[in-house]
């Protein structure tokens, strides 16, 4: 990443999303600044959860200085984040003087990366810029997303994010809308994967989830085998019951041995990149 | 409309120990890394990882943690 990207264009750009939002896939139009609020309730603030520096990432990444922001356009019923995720109240406001801080606090522990998780990022994407600006000594800047964002954010990411860290969630757009909470989903992230793809580094994610391996795995690593061979794929295996994951029988338990095997398996038949 | 009073998330991490053994790690930071690499080192299942930088942890593998999703 480089600051001279984030320029007072892009920043005046980015900023008049909050008048009128089409940051996400939802395009809700909203005013934030008028307090209007979209399906993510999110408004001109930005807050952070939490911050610190974590290890548990891909190796490719690891460790990374996580900034958590409260707030999300999707509503998947399993978030390990849970009202974090989904109240964008919660948490401190982000400012350029809280982010220059917590970065200069974690640097003694060496992140390789700095990684903007939620909840959503790119529903606080002008926050984001305008805390990154005046940074110029930053890691490698890793978005972590659900990818449910429009071109127009991600033009505005351009030459800001080094590598996407993009969850691939459902495999159909029935499970997207049943327990993400969004309509056509594959629909949405075929697209965005293959733009994003084509400017800068990217690692796909996939969270395994309980009874979902026909329905939504397969036909994601068959995607991927078709249209991007050779993309980082991070198969993630620690998926645990979470927020209201118990009204849904399938995914009211933790992954069988079985099911993990199976999914290793699968990526591996395809020749996927599986990166750990 | 005042943000809702709630507790540091900071410092929040999650392990989970299945009935099978199975370990998984939500928020792996520092002390953490280092308290569990101090467990039984397991066959399967345990990833080797990079100390944290500028000491070796002991042991050298630490369970296969998993972000948030």
């Amino acid at each position: 990443m480089t600051v001279a990207a984030i320029t007072a264009d892009r920043l005046a750009a980015a900023d008049a999303h909050y008048r009128g939002c089409r940051l996400c896939e939802h395009r809700c139009g909203v005013d934030r600044t008028a307090g209007e609020r979209g399906p993510c309730k999110a408004g001109p603030v930005a807050r952070v959860f939490r911050q610190r520096v974590e290890y548990g990432d891909e190796r490719l990444i690891a460790p990374s200085h996580l900034f958590y922001l409260s707030g999300c356009d999707l509503r998947c019923v399993f978030c390990i984040n849970e009202l974090n995720a989904f109240d964008p109240r919660r948490g401190d406001e982000l400012t350029p003087e809280l982010f220059r801080a917590a970065v200069e606090a974690g640097r003694p522990l060496q992140p390789r990366t700095l990684q903007w998780v939620g909840g959503e990022p790119t529903i606080h994407l002008p926050a984001v810029l305008a805390a990154m600006a005046g940074c110029p000594d930053l890691p490698r800047v890793v978005w972590k997303t659900d990818l449910h964002g429009t071109p127009e954010a991600y033009d505005l990411l351009d030459g800001v994010v080094d590598l996407y860290l993009a969850d691939f969630k459902f495999g159909n757009n029935g499970c997207g809308r049943r327990i993400g909470g969004v309509e056509r989903y594959t629909d949405i992230l075929s697209r965005n994967l293959r733009l994003v793809a084509g400017r800068t580094d990217l690692i796909i994610r996939h969270l395994l989830l309980p009874g979902h391996t026909e329905c939504c795995y397969r036909p994601i690593v068959t995607w991927l085998a078709g249209h991007l061979p050779t993309v980082k794929f991070s198969l993630r295996e620690g998926y645990l019951p979470h927020w209201q994951a118990n009204h849904y029988q399938e995914l009211g338990r933790p992954l069988s041995r079985r099911e993990i095997e199976s999914a290793r398996r699968i990526a591996a038949d395809a020749g996927l990149h599986l990166v750990s | 409309m005042k943000p809702p009073k709630t507790r540091d998330e900071g410092p929040v991490s999650e392990i989970t120990i299945l009935p099978d053994g199975r370990v998984y790690v939500f928020g792996l930071t520092r002390p953490l890394v280092e308290v569990l690499a101090a467990l039984p080192r397991q066959e399967s299942g345990w990833r080797e990882m990079e100390p944290p930088a500028g000491r070796e942890h002991p042991g050298g593998v630490v369970p296969r943690a998993e972000p948030p999703p």
